[in-house]
């Protein structure tokens, strides 16, 4: 968004091991003030690991961590008080009410936190008439969003949000959806997010990064990144065989395949699609439609096969 | 910022139900203690003077409030340890049980006030400890029996100390109390830094004073040299102040034992918190 400003998050030739196994192998990037920056890879590919130094929870090996243009390791405090973190899943004291523990967290942020900011963020999350309940009776939900809390107390400049959507309903993703969005519109705050919800951080991600293996196979924007001339194709068809057929003899290289009762799926270049418009046609072919997008799901499964 | 992590700690162990188990436990067993005294202490000191009656005699009450004090600190201070053990162990591990270390350690707080914060934390429920302990064991039995000169079985014999001569004795006393349970609760903190669950501290701070207690019973010679060093050796060392004259170089030791003790064991948790990475 920003990326010809300084980064508010760089990250530098970043190495973290334990044992023989590494987990982080010289992996860098930068993330830009106001950015939502999608953070993706799959299960074990270091990006809990990445976001564990990046808080501090975890001591790299070598390579440099700045936030603010600050180095993280010497300026832990100054760094930590402009962020608030969910890491993993929000876990809180459950013999504790959601407000105590907001207090909790309000007396370690190194900010003056008010009742009545607290009573805002307890607004603003949707847990106002909860807070004095304690939390070992909350659901996944309500901890989710008690996390979020927690997490912008102290108004930080930075969000780093560690698989927020674990745990959580199809209704409680959208609801983390929508607050992840206003916080991004309405307060511009920069936020760092790592999902497996590929969905989820294409719609609401301005930039990204796939890591695999410890190291980056895909950074940029979203949109330039799943921008290409080789697109993924569904064709609604009222003959799915027949058209089948048709494609594999004018097609080969589109690896055509049914798609569902109705559709055929197949990977084509954008020029070569009014010849399959053309050759479906000419067979009698009905079509009801032709969906081409290239999904983030299909990049990130691309990138981390490659 | 630290003092603020402080008061945080304490609200956690103030607002954990197994904080009240030691105090629930240590109230049951002096009542048991007091109920037995006033029921049949009498019997129970003749008991216990009965091989000095043919060299001495005995005049006045001598089952009064300071003796029955003696007797609750002299039977709990070995298992109030157990009970310290069950908040102070869970301190640093509980955290990393219950996830909430992630949420802690990404504060801008070091990890050093984080770690200072909560042995200030537990020094201070363990002080509670003590001090309940005090009150019910001095306030109410000198509440329930009187007060009057205490007689001490000592190693060298009876000591008879006045009346007017025993509350300091008692202070001082529970002063080392308190610094040989602080020495179990560095010892539960500093394992609770090696692990991510709240059980095994605890059962490991039991097990290491029991072995202790084993090693500083046994008279055996190839323990001789071992037993002067063992904080569970200097765990009673309180009860020096009931003999008369002080045993001032056995205080002196023993309070450089178990202060020892404490730098130690935190400095060694200390290094490990600063550099635990926290994966769980």
């Amino acid at each position: 968004m920003a990326s010809t400003s300084e980064p508010i998050i760089d990250i530098q030739h970043l190495r973290k091991s334990f044992g023989s196994f590494q987990a982080v192998n010289d992996l860098s990037f930068s993330v830009y003030e106001g950015d939502v920056f999608g953070f993706l890879g799959p299960n074990g590919a270091g990006k809990s690991t990445t976001i564990r130094c990046m808080t501090s929870l975890i001591r790299p090996d070598s390579g440099s961590i700045k936030l603010f243009g600050q180095d993280l390791h010497r300026h832990r405090a100054s760094v930590l008080a402009r962020v608030g973190c969910i890491i993993e899943k929000p876990d809180f004291y459950k013999y504790l009410s959601a407000e105590a523990n907001l207090w909790q967290a309000a007396r370690m942020s190194g900010h003056a936190v008010s009742r009545a900011r607290i009573q805002e963020i307890l607004d603003f999350v949707g847990l106002r008439g909860r807070e004095h309940d304690k939390v070992k009776g909350y659901s996944q939900g309500m901890k989710q969003r008690l996390g979020l809390a927690q997490a912008l107390l102290h108004d930080p400049d930075v969000l780093i949000l560690d698989e927020p959507t674990n745990g959580l309903d199809p209704q409680g993703i959208v609801e983390l959806r929508e607050l992840i969005l206003r916080l991004r519109d309405e307060h511009s705050k920069t936020i760092v997010i790592s999902s497996h919800q590929l969905s989820e951080i294409e719609l609401i991600a301005n930039r990204m990064i796939i890591i695999n293996k410890g190291q980056s196979v895909a950074e940029g924007a979203v949109n330039s990144l799943l921008q290409s001339d080789d697109l993924h194709i569904v064709v609604e068809v009222d003959r799915p065989d027949n058209a089948l057929r048709i494609v594999q003899q004018h097609l080969p290289e589109a690896a055509p395949k049914l798609h569902g009762e109705r559709s055929l799926e197949l990977d084509l270049h954008k020029d070569r699609i009014p010849h399959m418009i053309r050759v479906l046609s000419d067979a009698g072919i009905q079509m009801y439609g032709v969906e081409s997008r290239r999904k983030l799901e299909d990049f990130f499964i691309s990138m981390v096969n490659s | 910022m630290f003092f603020r992590a402080i008061i945080n700690e304490l609200i956690k162990i103030a607002s954990k139900p197994r904080s009240y188990l030691g105090l629930g436990a240590i109230t049951l067993l002096v009542s048991v203690v007091l109920f037995a005294m006033k029921a049949d202490g009498t019997h129970f000191v003749g008991f216990a003077t009965a091989s000095f009656e043919q060299s001495l005699s005995f005049s006045g009450t001598i089952l009064n409030g300071n003796l029955v004090a003696f007797i609750i600190l002299q039977t709990l201070i070995i298992h109030v340890p157990l009970l310290v053990a069950l908040v102070t162990g869970d301190l640093v591990s509980g955290e990393g049980a219950a996830g909430t270390i992630r949420m802690l350690l990404t504060r801008p707080l070091s990890r050093t006030q984080v770690l200072f914060s909560k042995f200030i934390a537990g020094a201070s429920y363990t002080a509670l400890v003590v001090a309940w302990l005090a009150f019910l064991g001095i306030v109410v039995a000198r509440g329930m029996f009187g007060v009057g000169d205490l007689v001490v079985l000592n190693s060298d014999g009876l000591t008879v100390l006045l009346q007017q001569d025993i509350l300091w004795r008692f202070g001082y006393g529970l002063v080392v109390a308190w610094l040989a349970l602080l020495t179990v609760s560095s010892l539960s903190i500093t394992l609770s830094c090696f692990s991510d669950n709240s059980i095994g501290p605890i059962v490991a701070t039991m097990a290491i004073i029991i072995l202790f207690t084993i090693i500083g019973t046994l008279d055996v010679p190839v323990f001789d040299s071992v037993r002067p060093l063992l904080f569970t050796t200097h765990m009673a060392s309180w009860r020096s102040f009931f003999e008369d004259p002080l045993p001032m170089a056995d205080i002196r030791q023993s309070l450089i034992i178990l202060l020892s003790h404490n730098i130690g064991l935190m400095t060694i948790a200390w290094w490990k918190f600063r550099t635990k990475d926290i994966t769980a």
